[in-house]
């Protein structure tokens, strides 16, 4: 971050160098006050004050504020030796320290110090972490109230579809999740035959010509039921409009799929099409129960636990408007980690999104629908369940992070 | 010449941050006090007072001192419009402004600023 402070600050600093009654010359630098008398060679009294005589504050040199110390002609020298620093000290307070020219003087003689400036720059500030879009822990209330799903507000929760879910927020013991980080949880409970979803509603800044680094981090369990006849059940950003394939990035699944280009379709120039159902033996168009899509052709869907939580991260880094890579994590709730950009095979050359990248800068996911659907794209959804989500299909989500990073690799992190 | 400054003289320059009461977050960089109104879309308030729950003073982590000003969760949103900036004032005056991630506000809703660190290095 850029930074302007007040004047006013930095000269309660400089207000106390010029709180200063004594400059002495030393022999060494002392560590603090009473290590003075140690050292000394010869002092000198100052008039405190700016505008006393002896001190001046003004504008800093290159940002900030200063003081100058005015010069000190003929001061008699009380000890011989080899005089290296210049302290300013108040008679209780060592306030400020300076190296001089190094120069043998003699007891009995003089020793002038010529003025000097101390110059306190403006600060620069420091992002602890990185910037903080919102922090979803659903703390504001139990219950299936408005309210209550969007905790209060922090986030800007969509229930949408055809009323194909019940998204309550619940206890954290009732799925464990007391033992593993704060807040409640969200249950997304799929009940009738048709499509609906929660949506993370702008978590980011548009993409624009400036590079950014998105990063949302989200726990997730399977409480119970098989999601195997959906679309897309989990969490997924829409990339592009269905006219040219549809493509969908897949949070929970980790995979991009397209949708209506249907399974296998081709792939244009900038497409990407990681593994996924092709080989899964489910109906439905994109059948894709719960589970990461295996590194190898043929292996079905390594599932994960039900009844267990997992870390997913995600970074998508915006070189522009319109052109990203997507780094998709999961842990286990140990910390473990799962499956990364390297572990998403591509469908047909069965090389890893990792590879992809590697191979050329120019690889990269291309989002088009900046028009129609502009906002699309930062809206992350929880359950869209398209063919037959009746399954009782009961899923959680808990303690959503969304933050601007600095990296490709700057994850957020577990929950602490 | 090296130069070095007792903890006690940036820390006094960094208790006069610590003595702001309300944090606005802006859509343009104020010039003043005055000029804080015009362009606050959100504000909230801020505990004065080094170690009293939003600032902290503390080594630099390069040199000399430097404060924390803890992050400011759900403030609500008062006026519509593009965060830019976080400005910290006492009753009176503008104290310090620093930019932020521009991003969109809109009323009603609410904004988080996170935590942030102004260190004052040692004098050069």
């Amino acid at each position: 971050m850029g930074l302007a402070i007040a004047d006013g600050v930095l000269d309660a600093a400089l207000g106390q160098v010029a709180s200063g009654t004594r400059l002495t010359v030393c022999s060494a630098e002392p560590a603090n006050f009473a290590g003075i008398a140690a050292v000394l060679l010869a002092e000198v009294t100052l008039t405190a004050g700016d505008g006393n005589g002896d001190y001046v504050i003004s504008d800093g040199d290159a940002s900030g504020r200063k003081v100058r110390v005015a010069g000190q002609s003929a001061i008699p020298v009380d000890a011989t030796g080899t005089a290296t620093h210049v302290a300013i000290d108040d008679g209780t307070t060592l306030l400020a320290v300076t190296t001089c020219d190094s120069a043998a003087i003699t007891s009995g003689g003089n020793v002038s110090v010529p003025a000097f400036d101390l110059e306190v720059g403006d600060p620069e500030a420091e992002e602890t972490g990185g910037t903080l879009l919102a922090d979803v822990q659903w703390t504001t209330a139990l219950g299936s109230s408005q309210t209550a799903t969007s905790d209060g507000g922090v986030a800007t929760i969509d229930e949408g579809g055809t009323g194909g879910q019940v998204l309550a927020v619940e206890a954290p013991a009732t799925y464990g999740w007391d033992a593993h980080g704060p807040g409640n949880v969200l249950s997304i409970l799929q009940t009738v035959d048709s499509w609906g979803h929660c949506r993370f509603d702008n978590m980011f800044p548009l993409p624009t010509s400036t590079e950014r680094f998105w990063a949302m981090r989200f726990y997730h369990l399977v409480e119970s039921g098989v999601d195997s006849n959906q679309d897309h059940p989990h969490c997924l950003w829409p990339v592009s409009t269905a006219s040219d394939g549809g493509h969908v990035i897949e949070a929970v699944h980790l995979a991009i799929v397209v949708t209506s280009g249907g399974v296998g379709a081709s792939l244009g120039p900038t497409e990407w099409l990681p593994r996924h159902s092709a080989n899964f033996n489910g109906a439905g168009t994109n059948p894709f129960p719960f589970g990461v899509v295996p590194k190898t052709s043929g292996g079905g869907i390594i599932p994960f636990d039900k009844g267990a939580w997992y870390r997913f991260e995600h970074i998508f880094h915006w070189f522009n408007a319109t052109e990203f890579r997507w780094y998709p994590r999961a842990y286990n709730i140990a910390g473990d980690l799962l499956y990364d950009v390297y572990d998403l095979k591509h469908t047909d050359t069965n090389d890893s999104l990792g590879d992809w990248y590697d191979a050329s800068p120019a690889n990269r996911i291309t989002r088009s629908d900046t028009t129609a659907n502009p906002n699309d794209i930062r809206a992350p959804t929880f359950g869209r369940g398209q063919t037959n989500p009746n399954s009782g299909f009961h899923y959680c989500v808990a303690a959503a992070r969304f933050e601007l990073r600095s990296a490709a690799d700057d994850f957020i992190g577990p929950v602490t | 010449m090296a130069k070095s400054i007792s903890n006690t003289v940036l820390d006094a320059a960094l208790a006069v941050i610590a003595t702001a009461i309300t944090m606005h977050v802006t859509s343009a960089e104020p010039a003043n006090f005055a000029g804080v109104a015009a362009v606050s879309l959100a504000d909230v308030t801020l505990t004065a007072g080094d170690g009293n729950g939003d600032y902290t003073i503390a080594d630099g982590d390069t040199s000399g001192r430097k404060i924390t000003v803890a992050q400011q969760a759900d403030i609500p949103i008062d006026a519509s419009g593009t965060a830019t900036h976080v400005a910290l004032v006492t009753a009176d005056t503008l104290i310090l402004v620093t930019t932020c991630t521009s991003q969109a506000l809109t009323s009603g809703g609410t904004v988080t600023v996170p935590a942030f660190d102004d260190e004052l290095a040692d004098p050069a």
